[in-house]
């Protein structure tokens, strides 16, 4: 885990694009949040390793929103039992009940849903949020740390050099 | 294409492929832990099976050497099964619809013994209601003393309670009868009215007129108050004449209670003999309901709430709601189950029909029919019967058993602390039709045995009574034996009656009787002993309470001819009922 969160910090300071570690932790928040074992899950694997998202960041989120998931069950359980009792809703909800790909989805289960729609609807705010969040870290307390005369003196030392060397060799390794 | 991880879509194939393989490789464990987990949580002891194979093509499933414990009976098995295989609809099993067409059930075997217990906890085992009734055959009756210190004597607390009750009433309404009007007060009414006949003139008369009918309300008022008290007093002394009644024969009913408790009831002295099966016979229709509530666990389907039909599950886990579906489907179902069963007269077979917990979705109940004949030692056996829960509301189960010359070996009648009776050799016949309805159970069980070798082992030392009961049961070469079921569920009442009773009866049934009588008789001298003296003090408050309501009674009539002589010639006479 420090390992994971070291990698993490790594890339927050390196010259990755935001939007990949901001839609790794995005994805994670689906799949944290909601039944690891569910079918939409697949495709939050699929994608997270099919895109160029930073794979650290999406464990990372992925241990702090399961850690999360379990205390926010009722809080999913009453929003996903609401949505699946909402009368407007029911033709949907019975047609997408017949069709075989849904009802492996486990939609119908009041957690499922409930954690799901949270999860949607918190994507795209958090999303952005996020990637504002990093560009504005980057440009303030990045430049702020590098310029400290610790870090200063550690950057200019040959044991950085060393290090750094060492680092991009065990990279492309 | 820069947003694209080839390498990553590469490893999320092949390592989805792996947990194929993987879940491949290991299914058929999952399945066996699977079922013997949910197995043994149903049958409340240890279910275990050998082997289970999954087939993908056609998909199927085969289990080897199913065994099932006997829960009653941690050391024996139920039933074993030898090969169970069946195939599951594919299309419906992606719709978490587990439908099985035919499932074949070989070499199931039942009743068969254990190397190790299967019990799960601690066996369940209680002193049953035979070996309580048995204990009472030895007639090892206690002396009369030692049981009047050890027995709750309730009729002299109940004669004691009732005094006190008496008594306090009896004093409160001499307390109340003082502040009535008494006769210092009667007498002053009957001066006022002779001197008000007593006027003279037309003055006198206009003038008295008025006196009169003040003192005609005065009296109304007095007898009205009167009237009301005897009228309380009456219903008092009524309601007390009945319970002292009661009290009077409450020691006669602690002697019933007592010595039905201590010894043989009559009733028991005529039912020797199902005294010593009964106990076999409750054990039977207990162990059959036990399977029965066992089969209603599979056939039961969970709760429904409002329109949707919600499943609870565990916390943490949500709720399933689930919704109308186009071409309902019950989510599990078993269209049938042939079963061959190896007994040891030879083989049995059967099929079960619409095994499923969803029996309101498919519209059928589920179905039992096994049927044999000609076998080695048993001319026919055939059991049929009906778990109906097509409308969930009104539960319906019924079962017809029938098994003709069967031979029986070494078949254990009874096995108690006292003595063993065992059928060591015998032919019977046998039927069973019980209904289980609404929560009522109705059943009759009737056998009949004959070519009978009894064994009756007297274990108790030194009981001629059971020494002679055991000589009667060796003379017994046939005899019936027939039940009857009847009421709730967790409260059915069982009566059992044989002929045995009729054999056993005339045996020991004088004796018996002799010395019950003289248990009765101890017990009725010593507890009317013990109760006369509360019963005097509760014939002395009652006694009391009598001659209040007496005094009352004499005031009112007083009352009664005092309005009447106010009244005669000057005062308007009132309706004497309006007062009371």
């Amino acid at each position: 885990m420090i390992r994971t969160v070291a990698k993490v910090l790594v890339v927050l300071n390196s010259g990755t694009a935001p939007g990949q570690i901001s839609l790794a932790l995005c994805l994670s928040m689906i799949a944290g949040l909601t039944p690891l074992l569910s079918l939409h899950n697949i495709l939050v694997f699929f994608l997270v390793l099919g895109l160029k998202v930073n794979i650290s960041s999406f464990m990372l989120g992925l241990a702090f929103f399961s850690a999360f998931a379990y205390a926010l069950d009722p809080i999913f359980h009453l929003i996903g039992f609401k949505a699946l009792s909402i009368g407007g809703l029911s033709g949907l909800w019975t047609s997408l009940y017949n069709i075989t790909l849904f009802k492996l989805s486990n939609f119908y289960n009041s957690i499922v849903m409930g954690s799901l729609l949270f999860s949607i609807v918190v994507f795209i705010p958090l999303l952005l949020s996020l990637n504002y969040a990093i560009r504005k870290y980057r440009e303030h307390v990045l430049t702020w740390l590098k310029k400290t005369p610790l870090a200063k003196t550690i950057t200019a030392s040959k044991f950085y050099e060393y290090y750094m060397s060492f680092s991009k060799l065990r990279g492309r390794l | 294409m820069k947003w694209i991880r080839w390498q990553g879509l590469l490893a999320f194939f092949v390592l989805s492929a792996v947990l194929l393989a993987f879940w491949f490789l290991f299914i058929d464990v999952i399945i066996k832990r699977q079922i013997e987990k949910t197995g043994t949580a149903i049958v409340g002891a240890k279910v275990e099976l050998r082997e289970a194979d999954l087939t993908l093509f056609p998909l199927g499933l085969t289990l080897y050497g199913l065994r099932v414990t006997n829960p009653g009976q941690p050391m024996k098995n139920a039933f074993e099964a030898g090969r169970i295989a069946f195939t599951i609809d594919g299309a419906n099993l992606i719709r978490k619809k587990y439908i099985i067409e035919e499932m074949a059930v070989e070499g199931v075997r039942l009743n068969t013994q254990r190397k190790s217990s299967g019990a799960i906890g601690r066996a369940k085992k209680g002193k049953g209601p035979e070996e309580e009734a048995l204990k009472l055959l030895t007639f090892e009756l206690p002396e009369v003393d030692e049981v009047i210190k050890k027995e709750k004597i309730e009729s002299i607390k109940e004669i004691e309670g009732l005094n006190k009750e008496v008594k306090a009433d009896r004093e409160n309404f001499e307390k109340e009868l003082k502040a009535l009007p008494d006769e210092k007060k009667i007498r002053e009414y009957e001066r006022r009215i002779a001197a008000l006949k007593g006027s003279r003139g037309f003055g006198g008369i206009v003038g008295g007129a008025g006196e009169a009918l003040a003192l005609k309300n005065e009296i109304q008022a007095d007898l009205k108050r009167v009237a009301v008290f005897k009228d309380t007093v009456a219903v008092k002394t009524a309601d007390y004449r009945k319970r002292v009644e009661a009290a009077a024969l409450a020691p006669g009913r602690d002697v019933q209670k007592i010595v039905s408790k201590y010894s043989i009831s009559p009733e028991g002295l005529k039912n020797l003999g199902s005294l010593f099966v009964g106990g076999r016979v409750r054990e039977w229709v207990e162990n059959g309901l036990e399977w029965r509530e066992k089969l209603d666990r599979i056939v039961s389907r969970e709760g429904k709430e409002g329109g949707a039909e919600v499943q609870k599950s565990l916390r943490g886990r949500g709720v399933d709601v689930q919704f109308h579906e186009y071409r309902p489907l019950p989510d599990f179902l078993i269209r049938k189950a042939s079963v061959s069963f190896n007994i040891p007269s030879g083989d049995i077979a059967g099929a079960v029909t619409n095994i499923t917990g969803d029996q309101d979705i498919l519209g059928s109940p589920m179905r039992i029919r096994f049927y044999g004949e000609r076998l080695k030692g048993l001319t026919s056996a055939l059991l049929e019967g009906e778990i109906n829960r097509v409308a969930p509301e009104s539960p319906r189960d019924i079962i017809n058993f029938s098994v003709k010359g069967y031979r029986l070996h070494d078949l254990l009648l009874t096995d108690n602390e006292y003595m063993t009776v065992a059928l060591k050799e015998a032919l019977a016949d046998f039927d069973l039709n019980a209904e289980v309805k609404g929560g009522m159970i109705n059943g009759h069980i009737g056998s009949a045995v004959r070519s009978a070798l009894t064994e009756a082992t007297v274990k108790a030392e030194k009981n001629p009574m059971l020494d002679t009961i055991a000589a009667a049961f060796s003379d017994v070469k046939a005899f019936n034996i027939d039940a009857k079921v009847d009421g709730k569920l967790d409260a059915y009442g069982l009566s059992v009656s044989s002929d045995l009773d009729r054999v056993l009866s005339g045996a020991v049934g004088g004796a018996l009787r002799d010395k019950v009588a003289a248990f009765e008789s101890g017990m009725r001298g010593e507890l009317l002993e013990k109760t006369a003296e509360p019963l005097k003090e509760l014939n002395g408050s009652f006694k009391g309470l009598i001659d209040v309501n007496g005094i009352a009674g004499e005031r009112l009539k007083k009352f009664d001819e005092l309005l009447a002589e106010a009244a005669r010639g000057v005062i308007p006479l009132p309706k004497l009922g309006s007062l009371r």
